[in-house]
């Protein structure tokens, strides 16, 4: 049985993207959502024409899991990589969009299918060839505890070897990504790590991130960002 | 006609977020599917809902969408001939 860690982290909130605890992008211009996301889309070189069609919290774990992915190793086969997501407002704010269209007259088939949660899943997973588990859970609060009972295991068991795991949350113009990635190998390396100022309280292993719930939630609390 | 097809060609870009793209880059007699702007089976779903509230038309027999949503050209002489059938 080897040890899982977490490979790299990510926190978009307010405009502003952390990755690995390092500011990655901050929009000064842009407020809204639409705009941000836009930008940020634009930043990262992303040319994707499926992302104007989706929705608002497709848009969020997709950009995410660009700039995640591109910063973690990719060696895996696709169905050797697994997502798991959670939120609290599942897909509300479309089911909103698409109760106000059938209200005015005919609903849109482009609205309709993002009326579940886990469709955001599924464009992550389109995008990066992800063919293994996943799963998507709505709660209150992220419950740090059962996404790390829900990944851990299937890194032990050998079902997966590369989980994305992300707080996915988006309502009326309100956003949170935490997102991190789990591997038995990670590439955040012992240089990358050295360099950076280690939070107070985090669990480190040969200069890795180890998976663990309080890892976590430091991570999530700090909105990504690693301090003295 | 021609202004039928420009206006169009607007809502398809407005209608399927199309972003970036404007109408005179669409060519009338391309392809909407496949090789030509790559749209895909909820694309199809949304034109049709395009007919049915900007014009007042509707597919009723699903082989019929293959053939009016080949191009902006087709489309174009669909509207025209139910307009003119009304």
């Amino acid at each position: 049985m080897s040890a899982t860690y977490i490979s790299s982290f990510l926190h978009i909130k307010n405009q502003e993207v952390y990755l690995n605890g390092s500011i990655f992008f901050k929009d000064e211009v842009n407020t809204d959502f639409a705009g941000f996301i836009r930008e940020l889309y634009r930043h990262i070189g992303m040319s994707y024409p499926k992302f104007y069609k989706m929705d608002d919290l497709s848009k969020l774990a997709l950009i995410g899991g660009e700039i995640i992915t591109k910063n973690t190793s990719d060696s895996f086969l696709p169905e050797e990589k697994s997502i798991i997501f959670a939120n609290k407002s599942s897909s509300l704010d479309t089911d909103y969009k698409h109760q106000e269209a059938i209200d005015t007259g005919l609903a849109s088939p482009a609205v309709f299918v993002y009326t579940l949660p886990n469709i955001s899943i599924g464009e992550v997973a389109i995008r990066h060839k992800i063919m293994g588990e996943n799963s998507f859970f709505v709660s209150e609060e992220f419950d740090i505890k059962n996404m790390f009972y829900r990944t851990d295991p299937l890194h032990l068991a050998n079902k997966t070897k590369y989980s994305i795991c992300a707080w996915v949350e988006y309502f009326q113009g309100n956003y949170e990504l935490f997102l991190y990635t789990v591997e038995q190998n990670p590439i955040l390396d012992v240089s990358s790590i050295e360099k950076m100022p280690i939070f107070a309280g985090l669990l480190i292993k040969d200069n890795k991130i180890i998976h663990h719930p309080s890892n976590i939630e430091i991570l999530y609390t700090n909105n990504g960002r690693l301090k003295n | 006609m021609e202004d039928l097809k420009t206006k169009l060609k607007e809502q398809l870009i407005e209608a399927l977020n199309l972003e970036g793209m404007k109408p005179e880059e669409i060519d009338n007699a391309a392809p909407l599917f496949g090789e030509g702007l790559g749209l895909d089976s909820i694309d199809a779903l949304e034109l049709i809902v395009l007919l049915e509230k900007n014009y007042n038309i509707r597919i009723e027999d699903p082989k019929d969408g293959r053939k009016v949503f080949h191009s902006i050209d087709t489309m174009a002489e669909f509207i025209q001939s139910k307009q003119l059938s009304a």
